[in-house]
């Protein structure tokens, strides 16, 4: 089975080789096969510099796309390269590469298309929780989730997730260039794809700021309730 | 309405029409939206020549003020033309974010 990780980068200068290093660490002691892709999203730091002088298999997107571009930019390199598995994964250090396993094993198994990482299926799982206000966003969407697909998703706006071929074949075609965690998710299920969550514990991030501040939030939740609530509602 | 009103119309309309036929000239502007600004111009023009026809549609919808009648008019047009702005600036967007997304796998496969 060919598994991918998607890396996605924007000025992780500080965090991309540790990251690599780690994966690569992991897969020589647990003889696994992980192949990585940077997705360098048109980072202003040194970040492009430091993935090519480390051999670390990158793509440069020529102008900044944002996460979910950068992202789909991801499932587009597997779909050609022809990937069983695509696994988000970030480059801040957030992510345990020994959770990978877990995370593709369903769709091993055939038991889902997708799966979540989820920090909160499993009460102390995580030793990162997210803020508290945070929290109650994620909730917030996961009641509207549930609303609309009748499906309980716990960690809406987890980055840590696997897709396999349908789903990679979904995303590389359409993917959310805004918001792109739980409006993907609701995706996929309304093309009755099966997604799964596993518990996973993430740590803080180490370097370098998180994408989402905390002034944008509440932008952030209005336009996540839009899109899941018009997602259905949309004519081609 | 008041002649120098009548008058300001049709000046204006001659005006715009020069600029619209400038960057029409100059390919600044497509012909298939100059047309809805010629279209504009046209109307104007004529109820400046005409304007007991705008009294009558101003009367005919219950507006009291002929002026509130004009520039609710003018109000929902541009509304209108903004939003189809902004639907074909997204449409534009996600065509670049192919074109980069594109571009940028062919140029890694390259190296």
């Amino acid at each position: 089975m060919k598994i991918l990780l998607i890396i996605p980068a924007y000025n992780e200068e500080e965090n991309i080789l540790k990251t690599y290093q780690k994966i690569i660490d992991f897969n020589k002691k647990n003889k696994t096969k992980y192949d990585v892709i940077v997705i360098n999203d048109g980072s202003t730091d040194e970040t492009s510099k430091i993935c090519h002088e480390n051999n670390i298999p990158v793509i440069d997107l020529i102008r900044n796309l944002g996460i979910g571009g950068a992202v789909q930019t991801g499932y587009k390199y597997a779909l050609e390269n022809n990937y069983d598995i695509a696994v988000q994964y970030d480059g801040d250090g957030q992510h345990d590469v020994g959770y990978v396993k877990n995370i593709i094993d369903p769709i091993v198994n055939n038991k889902a298309n997708m799966v979540i990482g989820s920090r909160f299926i499993k009460k102390d799982s995580s030793e990162f929780q997210s803020s508290f206000a945070r929290r109650i966003g994620i909730k917030m969407i996961s009641f509207v989730i549930k609303l609309k697909t009748n499906k309980k998703i716990y960690d809406t706006t987890s980055g840590f997730r696997a897709a396999d071929k349908n789903v990679i074949s979904l995303f590389a075609l359409t993917y959310p260039t805004e918001y792109p965690e739980p409006i993907s998710t609701v995706e996929v299920l309304r093309h009755h794809l099966k997604v799964e969550e596993v518990p996973v514990s993430m740590k803080e991030r180490t370097k370098g700021k998180s994408s989402i501040t905390s002034w944008k939030q509440a932008y952030y939740m209005i336009n996540v309730f839009l899109s899941i609530l018009i997602i259905g509602k949309r004519v081609k | 309405m008041d002649t120098n009103l009548r008058l300001f119309l049709i000046i204006f309309a001659i005006f715009w029409f020069i600029i619209t036929s400038y960057f029409l000239k100059k390919q600044k502007l497509p012909v298939k939206y100059s047309l809805v600004w010629y279209a504009i111009i046209l109307i104007m023009l004529i109820l400046g020549a005409f304007p007991n026809i705008l009294v009558s549609i101003s009367e005919f919808c219950g507006f009291q003020v002929l002026a509130s009648f004009v520039v609710g008019v003018i109000l929902t047009l541009m509304i209108f033309i903004t939003m189809i702005l902004t639907i074909i600036v997204a449409e534009q967007k996600k065509r670049l974010t192919l074109i980069i997304q594109e571009i940028s796998l062919l140029k890694s496969q390259k190296k």
